[in-house]
């Protein structure tokens, strides 16, 4: 069996790929030098992370920290929340809306609509970005958030709608006309069968839009106009020719714990239903 | 419809329908008319109309600029000394300061007026299909021009008579141009406009033995007009970020065939879950950071250099932020994933008995495959391999980061920089639209090829 | 709870698509009656049901309900409750909430409707089952909830698409009785679907046997098997010899049918003339060996044991294949090589040549 074998040290090597510059980066995050570097070693230090809270005074001693804006970085973290807040239980909606008709209006309009409400999802997403711009631009609203929400509802909305439509495929439609059989009115039906059968599937879109509103930068870096978010704020250090300052790494660190408690929760929680289905 | 509202009562549908009209209209459609409307417009500055009204700006300006110099000159004459520079008017007249020696050097009436030297009724308006065109022959104006060498009356003169010729012909044009259409395909030709690239005999030797330019030159991109290269930049650029997603994509394909059938099929549930966490974390990690994650490998000072460097490989750090090569590398590391999980969620539904049955009817490994789990895998194949071209095609943040200006741009940043740093957003409009188009076209060819459908993009949603 | 009686009167019904499902019908269930539809599957027959529970709207003719029509009314409104095939439980509700559902979509308070569950929940014996989830019950059991579920909103029709369908043998069987029971002690008219001939036998008072959307015979399970109407019912219910040919002659309740295998005399119950193309049906347990009339000659070709009897495959001469079903007797009731079959006139019916069952592929099918 050399062929599984190969099989099982190609998906390492894989998944080392995967890994090796996140673990990287997490290193440089300790690494008291700027640009971050792991081959530069100049001792152990955890003043990349205390950036975040540290006193002003501290920061203005420091070379680095000092050329940073905190306050404005905390700003656009605050815009992120904001426009997640919003884009997120629109997007769950729309979603759901374009699951249900998706999957059970029978129509010959029914090809159209797949291509409409996809298209977000295929598209450039600085294309996305632009066109919401200039739409809303002419009808008098300036980039900035609004813009921002917009532009990404148009295509974090086909994440649930995915989701959900795969759901909504596995229920047996008999389960809805067996509630109605028995006297349920089509709301009931809805509310008391339908909406816990999609509860799961609802949470997990749910997460994975606010991870993709949060990493957005495509979409958002077009229709932000003079606002910021998060992810526009990080990539704009990206235009220091001599390299990002190591706060980056060590903001790297906290997302990718963050993610790995997300992805494990939400790994036990499909697991879950796994189990109830 | 019916059977919807038999099924959600009237109340839900109607609901749906709404969320769903809002999306559609609202979000998506209603937007990509407005892209498309203003890249079918002429941008305003480019209409003769503009050219006529700025050209009775300047000459009005010139007018009030030199009746200030004559004023100031006046002042200096009455011997008052040197002391008072005139601000007359808010405009930035350029060298005022140049003023102190007068104008009887080089035969000028007067110093050098920006306004002034522009209010002639020969200005050139460039086409967008490269010709040059010139106002007063274009509309039957007389040739008339300010110059430094007349009077100073004289050149007032001169310029009130160019800005009423120049107004009347705005008033015409503008009164012409509401009753015609104002769309025009011009934009778009901007993307196939050759431009002329000045080169030394000695680079351009060099250019022309390049490979990538002889390509270029057999699709007619890049040719040689009157001794000189002219090159299709707009073109070159989409092509080239085409054809890198094309490659991406493909190389993905290769990359993460393996990884899903070993995930899916060839690893116990129990502990396949765990590798399935391995891939979803990296997925999940914030894309910039992961961008951010390769700068510390292939910084000059970084971890690859020092590898290199040290092991006596090469002598002097590579530059490896000014290779294409490094930035498709990165798009690789960044989009691969999104290829494993649509092949993967359909080789989960395979039934690993038919791959038992088949090596059991005597299938080599290549033959279960070919035969078996290639046309089950078959739909998250073509939908991963949409999704990572389409993800490599519109790929702006990894460009931006890695490359750091250093190196030819991406499609989307030349989108980018159209809209924002030329300030030419009908251009931009333009181009960003064509974009689309040709991505949707490519993918629309590729799913008759591959007979996938739309729904498969539900189907392989785990 | 008291059953209602159904009419269909004159109704049609076609699929958008222009697929006639079920042609014109007439048919009335009585009140309290176990009727059964029995036919091979994409015969109408849950096409029936359905417009009967009102998913489906006919197209022509009109459903009463204990005299009223339904026209106009949906599922919900409709004073009958459904069984689907796969049942259709809700997976997410305990097996108390399932079985109250009906009566807190009317409205009916948690503890009177729970009160309510519990005592529909003893009847089908699962009183201590209450608190789980369908999932976690046993195929009979979730059987017994799902008719629960639908006896809780009183209904005056209960509607059954195949529910045994999906059970193993012995449940089936012991679930027939169960069912026969429950109609008996409830009252309701109960419209059994199935395409199982056992199933329709055992538990129904009368049987409608139908094909290609057409009802073909109406009747007790022992009209339809003794003096089936159609040759398509002949074959469909119960396992059948046939000698197919013309008729020679007739007298009185009989008629002699000539044909390859030779002449043979049976009923004649729907008085067909001389010179008909009709085919002559013969059970094969009123087959007999060594007899004098209506003898043929045959060779053993296989003896299969069936358990309580033995089946005896004879082919003729001429190739026609011949079944013959006798009690077992031990191990040494086998026939000889080559015997004179033959069959009482009153025991075989002659019918029109008509559309046969496919019993194989549905046997196959099920």
């Amino acid at each position: 069996m050399t062929s599984d074998r190969l099989l099982t040290a190609y998906t390492w090597a894989f998944l080392g790929f995967m890994f090796a510059p996140l673990v990287l980066m997490v290193l440089a995050s300790f690494n008291d030098t700027s640009p971050p570097s792991v081959t530069d070693w100049q001792g152990f230090t955890l003043k990349w992370y205390s950036f975040f809270w540290t006193d002003d005074a501290s920061l203005r001693a420091d070379p680095v920290l000092r050329a940073l804006d905190r306050d404005r970085f905390v700003a656009c973290l605050g815009n992120s929340v904001q426009v997640a807040v919003v884009v997120v239980p629109l997007a769950l909606l729309l979603g759901l809306a374009g699951a249900v008709l998706l999957t059970r209006w029978q129509s010959r309009a029914n090809g159209l609509l797949w291509w409409v409400l996809l298209s977000p999802m295929l598209a450039p997403g600085i294309v996305l970005g632009l066109s919401a711009l200039v739409f809303w631009g002419r009808l008098g609203v300036d980039a900035g958030l609004f813009t921002i929400m917009m532009a990404q509802l148009t295509f974090i909305a086909g994440y649930p709608m995915l989701i959900l439509m795969a759901r909504l495929q596995r229920q047996p439609i008999d389960i809805e006309e067996a509630a109605l059989d028995l006297g349920a009115t089509p709301l009931r039906v809805f509310f008391r069968i339908t909406l816990p059968f999609l509860a799961p599937a609802l949470a997990s879109a749910a997460v994975i839009a606010t991870l993709v509103s949060f990493e957005n930068y495509n979409t958002t870096m077009f229709a932000k106009g003079g606002a910021c978010t998060l992810a526009t704020e990080i990539g704009a250090m990206a235009r220091n020719p001599n390299g990002h300052p190591p706060v980056i790494n060590a903001l790297g660190t906290f997302i990718i714990l963050a993610t790995v408690g997300v992805s494990v929760a939400h790994a036990l929680l499909k697991r879950r239903e796994a189990k109830a289905a | 419809m019916r059977s919807l509202v038999r099924s959600f009562g009237p109340a839900l549908t109607a609901g749906f329908v709404l969320a769903v009209l809002v999306w559609s209209i609202v979000l998506i459609l209603a937007p990509q008319w407005a892209m498309l409307d203003r890249a079918l417009t002429a941008p305003k500055r480019a209409l003769d109309s503009s050219v006529a009204a700025s050209l009775a700006q300047d000459s009005l300006t010139c007018i009030s600029v030199l009746d200030a110099h004559a004023a100031s000159d006046a002042a200096a004459a009455a011997g008052a000394g040197g002391l008072a520079v005139p601000s007359a008017s808010g405009m930035a007249v350029p060298s005022m300061g140049g003023m102190a020696v007068p104008s009887a050097s080089g035969g000028a009436a007067r110093p050098y007026i920006l306004q002034c030297d522009r209010a002639d009724t020969h200005r050139a308006m460039v086409r967008a299909n490269g010709v040059t065109e010139h106002l007063d022959t274009l509309y039957d104006l007389p040739q008339l021009a300010v110059r430094d060498s007349d009077p100073i009356e004289t050149q007032k003169a001169t310029a009130a008579e160019i800005a009423a010729l120049a107004e009347a012909l705005a008033d015409r044009l503008r009164a012409e141009e509401a009753t015609r259409s104002p769309y025009t395909a011009a934009n778009f030709a901007t993307l196939v406009q050759p431009v002329l690239i000045p080169m030394t005999p000695e680079t351009r030797a060099i250019e022309d033995a390049q490979l990538s330019n002889r390509l270029l030159g057999l699709i007619g991109l890049r040719f040689e007009r009157d001794g000189e290269i002219h090159a299709r930049i707009g073109m070159i650029t989409l092509t080239r970020t085409l054809v890198y997603a094309m490659l991406v994509t493909a190389l993905a394909l290769v990359l993460c065939y393996p990884i899903a059938y070993k995930v899916a099929l060839a690893t116990p549930p129990e502990r396949a879950v765990w590798l399935f966490l391995g891939l979803v974390i990296p997925y999940a990690i914030v894309e910039l950071m992961r961008v951010y994650a390769w700068t510390t490998i292939i910084d000059t000072n970084g971890l690859l250099n020092a590898v290199l460097t040290g092991s006596g490989l090469v002598a002097e750090p590579v530059q490896f932020k000014r290779m294409p090569g490094t930035v498709f590398l990165v798009v690789v590391y960044t989009y691969v994933l999104f290829m494993v999980f649509p092949i993967f969620n359909v080789m989960s539904t395979l039934d690993r008995n038919q791959i038992e049955a088949a090596r059991d009817l005597g299938a080599r490994a290549w033959r279960v495959h070919w035969r078996i789990v290639i046309p089950h895998a078959k739909p998250g194949i073509a939908v991963g391999c949409i999704a990572t071209f389409m993800l490599a095609a519109g790929a702006f943040s990894v460009p931006r980061i890695i490359s750091r200006g250093l190196q030819s741009e991406w499609f989307s940043q030349t989108i980018y920089n159209k809209f924002f740093e030329s300030e030419n957003s009908n251009v931009g409009a333009a181009y960003s639209f064509a974009y689309t188009l040709l991505c949707f076209g490519i993918v629309a060819v590729f799913m008759a090829v591959m007979r996938t459908r739309l729904k498969d993009f539900a189907r392989v949603q785990s | 709870m008291r059953g209602r009686d159904v009419t269909l009167d004159g109704v049609e019904i076609t699929y958008p698509n222009g697929f006639r499902a079920v042609h014109r019908t007439d048919l009335t269930v009585r009140a309290g009656e176990f009727f059964s539809i029995l036919g091979p599957s994409g015969c109408g027959k849950t096409t029936i049901l359905r417009a009967v529970s009102g998913f489906v709207a006919p197209s022509q003719g009109r459903i009463l309900i204990g005299g009223e029509d339904q026209a106009g009314l949906g599922p919900n409104a409709r004073p009958t409750a459904l069984i689907f095939q796969n049942l259709a439980l809700f997976p997410l509700m305990s097996v108390r909430d399932n079985v109250a559902f009906g009566l807190e979509a009317r409205g009916v308070g948690r503890r009177e409707r729970h009160a309510r569950a519990d005592e529909l929940l003893a009847l089908v014996a699962l009183a201590d089952q209450a608190d789980k989830t369908p999932g976690a019950l046993s195929g009979g059991q979730r059987q017994r909830v799902a008719i629960a579920r639908a006896l809780a909103v009183e209904p005056a029709v209960l509607l059954l698409d195949e529910p045994l369908s999906a059970l193993d043998l012995k449940l089936r069987s012991h679930m027939r009785t169960e069912l026969r029971a429950i109609q008996q002690k409830t009252g309701v008219t109960f419209i059994y679907i199935t395409h199982d001939q056992g199933e329709a036998l055992t538990m129904s008072d009368r049987i409608a046997v139908m094909n290609r959307g057409r009802i073909e015979q109406v009747g007790t399970g022992d009209d339809i098997y003794s003096t089936p109407a159609t040759a398509f019912a002949a074959t469909f219910v119960g396992e059948t010899n046939r000698f197919a040919g013309r008729i020679e002659a007739v007298d009185g309740a009989h008629a002699v049918l000539a044909g390859a295998e030779g002449r043979f005399r049976a009923r004649n119950t729907q008085g067909l003339p001389v010179g008909t193309e009709a085919i002559c049906f013969v059970r094969p347990e009123a087959m007999r060996t060594g007899a004098t009339e209506n003898g043929l000659a045959a060779t053993l070709e296989r003896r299969d044991l069936e358990g309580p009897f033995v089946s005896l495959h004879y082919r003729t001469a001429k190739g026609t294949a011949l079944t013959v079903h006798r009690t077992n007797l031990g191990p040494a009731g086998g026939g000889a090589e080559t015997e004179t079959l033959g069959f009482s006139p009153d025991a075989a019916l002659i019918l029109p040549a008509g559309e046969l069952a496919e019993t194989g592929r549905e046997l196959a099918a099920e």
